[in-house]
């Protein structure tokens, strides 16, 4: 008996299923009215991840794994922060589990699909970038923020991983158990101290950066001074050279007194300052008594680009 | 390896446009065509390189790659799926391609 040849158009799944879980879609493995009896690891309950509408994904991120792992449904509970702060039972265990997922793609013991890494910048604000996979390596340890993967390779792992620390723990509490009586609250303790001690590295970091501002502002006599009660009040901006010479600290002398403050319906005329300029460094004016081009042409380098040419 | 799992195993990483939209919208109870839509939205607003490509899946030849990625029948059936809400069936198009 012959079959009917058919052609049918579509996608590879791995390439519509990350396509689409960048946009937010995560799109099931298989369909709940097919699923019954199809997936032997929802059914041996012996997996890291039992809960089978879990296993209809295709792809979980590090979060839902490690939520879906302690038996937080990832589909009611949609972060680590809301499981803790609902006292959920095992968020110590799914952070630390997050964390452990992460650090494993970071070694590289664990492809994923996709990862992103927590940025700060200099000013203090936090965004999350995507990271090119051949870039990952273990400095990121720490760093990474959130991963997805493809629903087989996550499981894989864990179950040789999680589930064997799960044993450990197991066997651990019949015979030394620890003080709190569960080796995941250590870990999560652990991972809260090592986050206290990063917000005290921020801390220390800002306190340098300031200390060091302090330094140039002392070490420029005429700029503004370390102590000096506007200082705190001034908008500058913090300029590191590899020398001063008399004549810059002339020049940033003239430009403070000249800029700082400014009256924006009095603004100071360029002509003044280029004569102001030439007096402090020395330079003769032209014949006609007009500020030399040299102090003209440092008097615009200094005007703030925002007012334009116009005097 | 029997023919019947040889078959299953060339073919286990496609997925037909049917089954995308279907399993988008059980994702989270949006409707047939809100999948569509959606996904037609995506596919046209992501640079070329970046998006999926579409794929024949032929019993004869297996999975290729289809030559002409910004139109044809695969842009129809999904602009069809988003514009009425139902699959493409044989008779829709004339060159009697399903989904």
């Amino acid at each position: 008996m012959s079959t009917h040849i058919s052609e049918i158009e579509g996608f590879k799944l791995d390439e519509i299923v990350p396509f689409l879980a960048q946009h937010g879609i995560v799109i099931a493995a298989s369909l709940p009215s097919t699923a019954k009896g199809g997936d032997s690891r929802a059914q041996d309950g012996k997996d890291a991840i039992n809960q089978p509408h879990i296993l209809q994904l295709r792809a979980l991120t590090a979060t839902q794994a490690a939520l879906a792992a302690v038996a937080i449904d990832p589909m009611k509970v949609t972060s680590l922060l809301e499981a803790e702060r609902g006292n959920y039972t095992g968020w110590e265990q799914a952070k630390a589990l997050h964390e452990s997922i992460l650090q494993a793609v970071a070694l590289r013991e664990l492809q994923p699909l996709r990862a992103w890494l927590s940025i700060e910048d200099s000013s203090g604000n936090v965004y999350d970038r995507e990271v090119a996979l051949h870039d990952i390596d273990a400095s990121m340890i720490g760093d990474l923020y959130e991963a997805t993967f493809h629903r087989d390779t996550i499981i894989d792992w864990l179950n040789s991983n999680w589930v064997q620390a799960e044993h450990v723990e197991s066997s651990k509490g019949t015979t030394e158990s620890s003080s709190d009586g569960s080796v995941w609250e250590e870990i999560a303790t652990y991972i809260r101290e090592r986050d206290e001690w990063k917000e005290k590295a921020i801390h220390l970091t800002e306190e340098m950066e300031k200390l060091r501002a302090d330094t140039v502002r002392s070490n420029t006599p005429n700029g503004v001074q370390a102590g000096d009660e506007d200082a705190s009040q001034v908008d500058g901006v913090k300029v590191f050279l590899p020398h001063m010479t008399n004549d810059l600290r002339e020049i940033f002398k003239i430009m403070w007194d000249n800029w700082r403050n400014v009256d924006l319906r009095r603004l100071p005329k360029q002509v003044n300052i280029a004569k102001e300029l030439d007096k402090a460094l020395g330079w003769n004016t032209n014949k006609n008594g007009e500020p030399s081009r040299n102090a003209k042409i440092i008097a615009k380098v200094i005007r703030p680009d925002t007012l334009g040419d116009t005097d | 390896m029997s023919v019947k799992n040889l078959l299953r195993k060339q073919d286990e990483n496609f997925i037909s446009l049917h089954d995308v939209l279907k399993r988008m919208a059980a994702s989270d109870g949006s409707t047939y065509q809100e999948a569509a839509i959606v996904l037609h939205r995506l596919l046209r607003t992501t640079d070329r390189a970046l998006r999926p490509k579409w794929y024949w899946q032929s019993d004869l030849y297996g999975l290729k790659p289809i030559p002409n990625q910004e139109s044809g029948n695969p842009w129809n059936s999904l602009e069809r799926a988003a514009r009425t809400g139902h699959p493409v069936t044989y008779d829709d198009f004339e060159d009697d391609i399903p989904f």
